[in-house]
C-alpha cells in the first residue's frame, strides 16, 4: 500500500503523464481562446498563535505579475489582495464568479485561478486574525461557474485540501479522454502535504513553491520548448525543485500535492510566450547549470536550470539584473540589461569568476531571520538652524537616549523604531543687553518608520524614512524670579541612518534627523532644527 | 491675592495637544520691565543698633524701615505676576488674570502690560493693576495700580513709575480700608532711576484730608561708592489744628557714618522760616560725635566731627 507521502511524491509525474497524454491527443490547446479570471490573495499574518510570515504578500505579487504578463489573465480581470480580511477574499470571489458567469453566457469558455499564500492551520485558512474553512472555499471553488478552476495553495498544511473529499488525489484518478472535449474541472496544487509546512527562504525572497512555480512558468519549466508552460510542466518543476531544495532544511523537505477533477482532454496552458520577445536567452553552448536571475533588489527573481547542449528562455520584464552561477569554489555572476520587446543573450563571456563574498544574493549569507529587535543606546546631538533661535531661545544641546528598533516588523526591509532622549545644556539670552543664563533641558520621545537597505554581506545597512517626535523643552533661569518656562509640541521629519554590524549581537548605529517644528508662544514662527545620533545597540 | 502658577499637569496635557507652553523671549521683557524691590528700595551701611546710637541715626534707619516697607508693599503687588506666565498675549500686549482676589473674592483683578515703545536700545512698558466686581464687565475694570518704565542701558535698569490709586479704587466700592496701612491714603507716587548713579526714588505719600499727617515725601539718592542720602518731610497738623512741616535730611558715606538735621516750618504763613530743631552727626559704629538740639540749646562733642 502505497503511503500519502509516496503518492505525493509520484503525483508530479503522473499528472504530467496524463496532461501529455492529453497534449498527444489533441494538441495544445490555446490559452487565448479562453477568458481567463484570477483572485490572488498573500496575506503574511495568520493572527493568534502564528507567526508573521515574510514573503507571502510578495509570492502574491509575483503570481499576480507572472499571470498578467505571460498568463493571459487581463488586468481587470484578476484581483490581487495583499493582507486583507477574509471578508474582502470571499467578496473578490463572489465578484469574480458573477463576471465568469457573464462571461459564460457570452458563450466564451472560463478558466479562474485562485491563488493564495499565507498561514493555514488546523483545518483552515488564516487572514490576519480571520479565517477560511479550507472545505468551505473548496466546496465554493468546486461549484464555481468557470470551466476551468485552478485553486494554488501555498500554507503550512494545506495538503488538507487534497484529502478531503471532493477531488481525487492524483495516483488514484483515472483518465476520461474524451475525444476533443475541451477540458472543464477543478484542480487543486498545494505546497506542501497535509502534515507539513510550506517553507520561506530569504534567498529567494519567497516560499519555495511560489518561487519555483513562477519560475517555471516564466519558462523554466517549458521542457517541451513550445514556448508554453503547461500546468503539469509547472507543477513538475515546482514540485522536483521544492523538493529538493527544502530536502536538507531544518523543517525537513516539503512535498507539494495536487489533485484534480477534470473532465475533457485538453492541456491547461498556464503561461505562453511564444510571441514575447522579453527575457533572457541562455544558449546551447552556455554551460550547464542552474543560473540565478537576481533583481535589484537582491532577491533572485527566477531561475534558470540548463542542461548540457539545451537552450533556455525565460521570460522576464525588462530591467537589469544579476546572474549567477555557482561553481564548486567560486561563483561566476554578470549583469544583464533585458531591453523592452528584447530578449537578452546570456553570453558566458560576460561573466566573471567572483568569491563566494560578492554574491550578488544579499540573502545567502544573511543570518537574520524573521523579526529583529535591537535595543540601542547613544549620544544626540541637536541644533536648530535659525541663529537667532540658537543663541537664544533653544541652545544647541546634547542628549542621551534609548532606541528601540524592530526591523522586518510590518514587511522585510522595513524599520520601526521607538527612541527617548533626554538632555540639558546652559544657554544665554540677551533682553535689552540683560544677559539672562538658564539651565535648558529638553525630553524627546519619537518614532521612525524607515525603508532599510542591507549591502552585501548585510554587515551594513542605510535606512531612510519618517519620524514624528514629542519634544519638551524647558528652561529654569538663574534669576529665581523669573518663572520656569516649557514648550511641548508634535514634531515631524526625515531620517536616515546607517548600521554596522560589530559583531553578533552589537550594531554601531548613526542617525542624522532633520525636524520641522512649529513654534506658536510669542508668533507662529515655522523652526527647523538637526539632529544627529550615534549609539551601539544589542540585538536580541 | 492670588497667583496662578503654570501646572505641572499642564505640561503633560500639552504632549498630547501639540503646540504650546510659556516659553517665550518676549515675555522676559515684560518681566522684567516689572519692578523689583531692589529697584526702589534706599540702602544705608547700617550699623548694629545700638543704645547709644545717635538718636537722628536712628530716626534715619527708622524712616529707610518704613520708606522701604512701603516699597516692599508696592512691589509686593506686581510680584504675584512677575512669577507667572502671561494668561493672554496679543502682540505687545499681556494679561496676568483674571483671577480672584484672595481677601476679597468678590473682586479680581488683572495686570495688563503694553510695550508701546521699541527699539534695539530701548523698551517702555506701561502697566496697569486693575480690579472689578466678579461678573462686571471690561468698562468695570478700575486701575488701583499705574506704572511705566522705559529702560536705559539694559531691561533692568532705566526710569520708572508707579503710582498706586487708592482713592479711585475705594471710589469703585474695592473695600481699600480693610488693609489698616491704607485707610488715611489718597495716593502714593514713586518715581525711579537706576540706568545711572546716583540712583534716585522719590516717593509721595498724599493722605485724605481727614488725615492727622496729610504728606509725606521722601526723597532717597545712592552714588556708586554707597554713600547716599535720604530726605523725608511730612505735613500735617498738630492737635491745635495747626499747620506743620518737619523735615529731616540725612547723608551718609559708605561707611555708614554720617550726618542728620531737622528742620521744621512751625508757621504756615510764613514758609520760608525754616526752624533748625537739631542736628546729629555719627561715625561708623552709629555712636553720635557731635550732637545739638535747639529745644534746651544743647550740645555734646566736637563739630569739627561732622563729616558733612
Amino acid at each position: 500500500m502505497n503511503s500519502p507521502r509516496a503518492i505525493a511524491r509520484a503525483g508530479p509525474l503522473l499528472l504530467a503523464f496524463v496532461l501529455a497524454t492529453h497534449l498527444l491527443v489533441a494538441g495544445p490547446a490555446r490559452a487565448a481562446v479562453q477568458h481567463r479570471f484570477a483572485v490572488i490573495a498573500g496575506n503574511d499574518r495568520g493572527g493568534a498563535d502564528t507567526r508573521p510570515l515574510r514573503y507571502a504578500a510578495d509570492d502574491a505579487r509575483k503570481v499576480h505579475a507572472v499571470l498578467t504578463q505571460l498568463g493571459g489573465v487581463a488586468a481587470d480581470d484578476v484581483v490581487l489582495l495583499l493582507n486583507q480580511a477574509s471578508g474582502e477574499l470571499w467578496r473578490a470571489l463572489g465578484n469574480a464568479e458573477s463576471r465568469i458567469a457573464a462571461a459564460r453566457q457570452r458563450g466564451e469558455r472560463t478558466l479562474f485561478v485562485l491563488y493564495f499564500s499565507g498561514h493555514a492551520k488546523d483545518g483552515e485558512l488564516r487572514l490576519g486574525d480571520s479565517r477560511i474553512g479550507l472545505d468551505d472555499l473548496k466546496t465554493r471553488l468546486a461549484a464555481g461557474p468557470a470551466d476551468i478552476r485552478i485553486g494554488v495553495f501555498d500554507s503550512c498544511r494545506a495538503g488538507a485540501l487534497n484529502r478531503t473529499k471532493g477531488a481525487r488525489r492524483a495516483p488514484a484518478f483515472a483518465i476520461e479522454a474524451a475525444g476533443s472535449e475541451e477540458a472543464r474541472g477543478l484542480v487543486m496544487l498545494t505546497s506542501a502535504s497535509a502534515d507539513e509546512d510550506a517553507q520561506e527562504s530569504d534567498e529567494i525572497g519567497g516560499s519555495y513553491f511560489s518561487h519555483y512555480l513562477v519560475s517555471g512558468l516564466r519558462g523554466d519549466a517549458d521542457r517541451s520548448r513550445d514556448r508554453r508552460v503547461t500546468l503539469s510542466e509547472a507543477y513538475a518543476y515546482a514540485y522536483a525543485r521544492t523538493v529538493a531544495d527544502t530536502a536538507e532544511s531544518a523543517a525537513g523537505a516539503q512535498h507539494p500535492t495536487f489533485s484534480y477533477d477534470l473532465k475533457g482532454n485538453a492541456d491547461l496552458v498556464l503561461t505562453d510566450f511564444a510571441n514575447r520577445s522579453e527575457g533572457i536567452y541562455v544558449p546551447g553552448d552556455a554551460p550547464a547549470g542552474i543560473y540565478y536571475i537576481v533583481d535589484g533588489s537582491g532577491f533572485i527573481a527566477a531561475e534558470i536550470q540548463k542542461s548540457a547542449g539545451g537552450d533556455r528562455l525565460l521570460a522576464l520584464p525588462a530591467g537589469r539584473y544579476h546572474v549567477r552561477r555557482r561553481l564548486a569554489d567560486r561563483l561566476r555572476i554578470g549583469e544583464i540589461h533585458i531591453v523592452s520587446g528584447q530578449l537578452a543573450l546570456l553570453d558566458e563571456a560576460h561573466l566573471r569568476d567572483a568569491p563566494f563574498a560578492d554574491d550578488p544574493v544579499k540573502g545567502a549569507l544573511r543570518d537574520e531571520e524573521g523579526l529583529q529587535v535591537s535595543l540601542g543606546l547613544g549620544g544626540t546631538v541637536q541644533s536648530f538652524f535659525d541663529g537667532p533661535t540658537r543663541d537664544g531661545l533653544f541652545p544647541p544641546t546634547g542628549m542621551l537616549g534609548l532606541e528601540l528598533e524592530l526591523r522586518d516588523f510590518f514587511r522585510r526591509g522595513w524599520l520601526l523604531g521607538f527612541d527617548f532622549a533626554s538632555g540639558g545644556t546652559r544657554g544665554e539670552v540677551d533682553r535689552y543687553g540683560t544677559l539672562l543664563p538658564f539651565r535648558f533641558t529638553e525630553l524627546s520621545a519619537g518614532t521612525t518608520l524607515a525603508a532599510e537597505w542591507r549591502f552585501r554581506d548585510s554587515k551594513f545597512a542605510a535606512s531612510l524614512g519618517l519620524r514624528l517626535a514629542v519634544v519638551l523643552m524647558g528652561r529654569k533661569f538663574d534669576n529665581p524670579t523669573i518663572p520656569d518656562q516649557f514648550f511641548a509640541t508634535f514634531t515631524p521629519g526625515l531620517v536616515a541612518g546607517a548600521r554596522y554590524r560589530l559583531a553578533r549581537h552589537f550594531n554601531l548605529l548613526g542617525h542624522g534627523r532633520v525636524h520641522y517644528l512649529l513654534y506658536n508662544v510669542d508668533e507662529n514662527r515655522s523652526l527647523g532644527y538637526w539632529e544627529l545620533s550615534a549609539g551601539v545597540a544589542y540585538e536580541f | 491675592m492670588n497667583s496662578r502658577r503654570t501646572s505641572p499637569y499642564v505640561a503633560v496635557v500639552a504632549l498630547w495637544l501639540g503646540a504650546c507652553g510659556n516659553y517665550s523671549n518676549d515675555d522676559l521683557d515684560f518681566q522684567l520691565a516689572l519692578p523689583e524691590q531692589t529697584d526702589m528700595e534706599a540702602r544705608m551701611q547700617l550699623s548694629v543698633s545700638r543704645i547709644d546710637s545717635a538718636e537722628y541715626y536712628r530716626a534715619t534707619r527708622s524712616a529707610i524701615t518704613t520708606f522701604n516697607g512701603m516699597v516692599g508693599q508696592l512691589v509686593g503687588l506686581v510680584d504675584l505676576v512677575r512669577g507667572t506666565s502671561p494668561t493672554s498675549r496679543n502682540g505687545a500686549e499681556r494679561i496676568w488674570g483674571p483671577w480672584p482676589v484672595d481677601k476679597h473674592p468678590n473682586w479680581e483683578l488683572r495686570l495688563v502690560m503694553q510695550r508701546s515703545t521699541v527699539s534695539a536700545s530701548l523698551l517702555h512698558m506701561d502697566y496697569w493693576l486693575q480690579l472689578r466686581p466678579v461678573g462686571g464687565g471690561d468698562s468695570a475694570w478700575v486701575s488701583f495700580l499705574v506704572g511705566k518704565y522705559t529702560s536705559s542701558g539694559s531691561a533692568r535698569t532705566g526710569q520708572g513709575e508707579v503710582h498706586l490709586l487708592t482713592a479711585e479704587a475705594r471710589a469703585a466700592g474695592y473695600p481699600v480700608n480693610d488693609d489698616a496701612g491704607l485707610v488715611d491714603l489718597d495716593h502714593l507716587d514713586v518715581t525711579y532711576s537706576n540706568a545711572t548713579f546716583p540712583v534716585t526714588v522719590t516717593m509721595d505719600i498724599v493722605n485724605l484730608l481727614s488725615a492727622k499727617t496729610q504728606s509725606g515725601h521722601y526723597e532717597y539718592f545712592q552714588s556708586q561708592d554707597g554713600s547716599g542720602q535720604m530726605t523725608f518731610d511730612w505735613q500735617g497738623s498738630t492737635d491745635t489744628g495747626a499747620q506743620v512741616s518737619a523735615t529731616m535730611q540725612a547723608e551718609w558715606i559708605g561707611s555708614g557714618a554720617g550726618r542728620a538735621d531737622l528742620t521744621a516750618v512751625l508757621s504756615p504763613d510764613q514758609p520760608t522760616v525754616v526752624t533748625p530743631l537739631g542736628t546729629d552727626c555719627w561715625g561708623v559704629d552709629s555712636v553720635a560725635t557731635y550732637s545739638h538740639r535747639l529745644l534746651g540749646d544743647t550740645t555734646s562733642g566736637d563739630a569739627n566731627s561732622c563729616l558733612f
